[in-house]
């Protein structure tokens, strides 16, 4: 290589001297090729040089491998994906617009902004979860009292979307006694809700969850209905049981704090519990049931109710307080969780990354952060498009010396949960 | 991109359906660039709430001139340049909304912004550094380079929108280039003591 003045090129150019192009003409002492000026490397770069502009690049690229260095760097550079872009909800945004259309069409301009009014009465019972919802992606709040219908809107796309046709014939019309109606709560990707019900039990939603809460809960029953999952602190009552419905599994509870989980792509429910005592029967014919005690996850596989062996019921849980944990887990399922948490859809540009298993915990807090582990424990690059990262397996540093991108291995982030 | 997905003639058919008062025509417009768009507005409001604000306040204004509607440029810097022209008069808006709710309450502005200048999923010193430049750059440079490199605009588009000549567009993003080379002279500078 040639010798290159390295102490003045790791300096800031003297005052006087062009800046921008200093490093070039530095390197450029000894050859003869034009240097290719700023635009037409912005040019080249982007892909729109004309093939004469591009002849000039390369023949100035091979006449130096300090040139080739400084435009792999810049080719490295102009590949370094945007930040990741916000994932909207497109659904929810036409539904708005379609509203707001509608409503100018028929009473004719300025109305835009009444387009929620009529619908605030049968809604109103959802607004506890509104605003208890917390950690949605991008740490913004979901409710800022000005959007507030504009948010609730969303909800309710969520809930459409879910198909849940149940809810617009049940709970659409209109509103009768306090406990008379059903009451529907549901979070989108990267949003959890905390339900307060009226016997005081507190359910803490997961993301891509509903909860339908029966009419009359309390009075005659305390029956909810779950799709996703959710954390439950039963309270203590003197009154019925507490019985959590999913598609194939019926829990009983008293007083108690457990995990119940059924996404639509998991195999059957999960149910993890931390303390007291739930009673777990299958909907299938035959009505299997099992007993799980404090620290035991029961789980429903076709129809069979099974006490798993060791699994961990406090790592179940884990997704409250913050932390999703996985144990020898495939990354597909890994993925699937950030979907559900942050809305990020991912693709994989080598399938057997999907079968990888591995044990980490991953933050439900930052996508920054959780994207960051999945990246060093995968050994990924990771690309964004709007709603799309995709992964690709990690070749050898192109670019950079080793020093300056290999880091240190960070093993997983690791979280000793207590027992 | 998103924008890609319409051709030229689809383009024209949808921009004679929306003159037309079409809501699918609309519908199917929002569908194709709504992602583009509020990626583009959350960065220039760093809020997604904001943005999301923004982009329907531009299609419910769109639908209400839907009969002057006129596409000289492209569909896409046409959309491009109303989600400016209306992002300009928010930030006015804004202004004088915020000189007088700031002394009230500043949580609430604070808390709908978003995280992102400190974002950096790469942990690569390289792609750190690049974003940092590139958040660095000046204004003018800075929108060239996130119309064009960010939201995959042509020159002809981001000089559309912007209201300037082809010749800016270029001369913008070679500064923009030229300022990204300097910031990351350090990274080459060490390749070059490394390879000696």
């Amino acid at each position: 290589m040639a010798p290159v003045g390295t102490t003045s090129s790791l300096g800031i150019p003297p005052f006087g001297r062009k800046p921008v192009s200093s490093l070039v003409s530095m390197f450029n002492e000894s050859q003869n090729e034009p240097t290719p000026s700023d635009e037409l490397l912005a040019q080249y770069l982007g892909g729109i040089a004309s093939s004469q502009d591009i002849a000039a690049v390369q023949a100035w690229e091979a006449a130096n491998p300090a040139h080739a260095e400084q435009l792999n760097l810049l080719r490295t550079a102009w590949r370094v994906a945007p930040q990741p872009s916000p994932h909207g909800n497109l659904d929810a945004f036409v539904a708005r617009w379609r509203r707001a259309v509608d409503a100018e069409s028929q009473i004719g301009t300025n109305v835009a902004n009444g387009q929620a009014s009529h619908r605030e009465s049968p809604v109103a019972d959802r607004t506890s979860v509104a605003r208890h919802s917390a950690s949605p992606s991008f740490g913004r709040p979901i409710v800022r009292e000005a959007t507030f219908w504009r948010r609730m809107s969303a909800v309710l796309a969520a809930v459409v979307v879910v198909g849940a046709a149940w809810y617009w014939s049940s709970t659409w019309r209109g509103q009768s006694a306090i406990g008379g109606n059903e009451q529907l709560y549901a979070t989108q990707a990267g949003q959890r809700a905390t339900v307060t019900l009226r016997d005081g039990s507190r359910v803490i939603l997961a993301p891509f969850s509903t909860l339908r809460v029966a009419p009359g809960f309390d009075m005659t029953a305390r029956a909810v209905t779950l799709h996703g999952e959710a954390l439950f602190d039963v309270a203590r009552t003197t009154g019925s049981p507490f019985v959590v419905h999913t598609v194939d599994a019926t829990t009983r509870v008293l007083g108690t704090r457990f995990d119940v989980r059924r996404y639509p792509d998991d195999r059957g429910a999960r149910i993890s519990v931390l303390t007291g005592k739930v009673h777990v029967t299958t909907i299938a014919a035959g009505h299997a049931s099992v007993t799980l005690a404090a620290g035991m996850t029961g789980k429903i596989d076709d129809s069979v109710a099974t006490v798993v062996d060791g699994g961990n019921v406090a790592e179940a849980a884990q997704w409250a307080s913050g932390q999703l944990v996985f144990r020898d887990a495939p990354a597909s399922e890994i993925l699937a969780a950030l979907t559900r948490w942050y809305g990020y859809q991912f693709r994989l540009t080598d399938t057997a990354l999907a079968h990888k298993h591995l044990t980490l915990g991953l933050s439900t807090e930052s996508s920054t952060d959780a994207l960051a582990t999945v990246k060093q424990v995968l050994d990924v690059e990771l690309s964004f498009d709007a709603h799309t990262v995709t992964l690709r397996p990690r070749r050898a540093s192109v670019t950079l010396p080793s020093g300056r991108s290999r880091r240190e291995p960070i093993s997983p982030i690791h979280t000793e949960v207590g027992r | 991109m998103a924008h890609d997905h319409l051709s030229a003639s689809e383009e024209t058919e949808l921009v004679a359906r929306m003159r037309a008062g079409d809501t699918d025509a609309f519908e199917r417009v929002i569908a194709c660039y709504y992602s583009g768009l509020l990626a583009y507005l959350a960065q220039q409001t760093r809020s997604v709430a904001a943005a999301e604000d923004i982009l329907q306040e531009v299609f419910l204004r769109l639908w209400r001139s839907r009969d002057r509607i006129i596409v000289t440029h492209g569909l896409t810097a046409y959309l491009y340049g109303a989600v400016r022209n209306q992002l300009r008069n928010h930030a006015r808006s804004e202004s004088r909304a915020r000189r007088t709710a700031d002394a009230y309450d500043q949580n609430a502005t604070s808390s709908a912004i978003l995280a992102t200048p400190d974002i950096a999923v790469e942990n690569d010193a390289l792609a750190v550094a690049v974003r940092q430049a590139i958040a660095r750059l000046p204004e003018r440079a800075r929108e060239v380079w996130s119309l064009h490199r960010e939201r995959g605009l042509s020159y002809a588009e981001v000089a559309a929108v912007m209201g300037i000549s082809v010749n800016t567009v270029k001369s913008q993003m070679g500064r923009a280039v030229g300022l990204l080379r300097a910031a990351l002279e350090s990274f080459l500078a060490l390749t070059v003591l490394l390879s000696r």
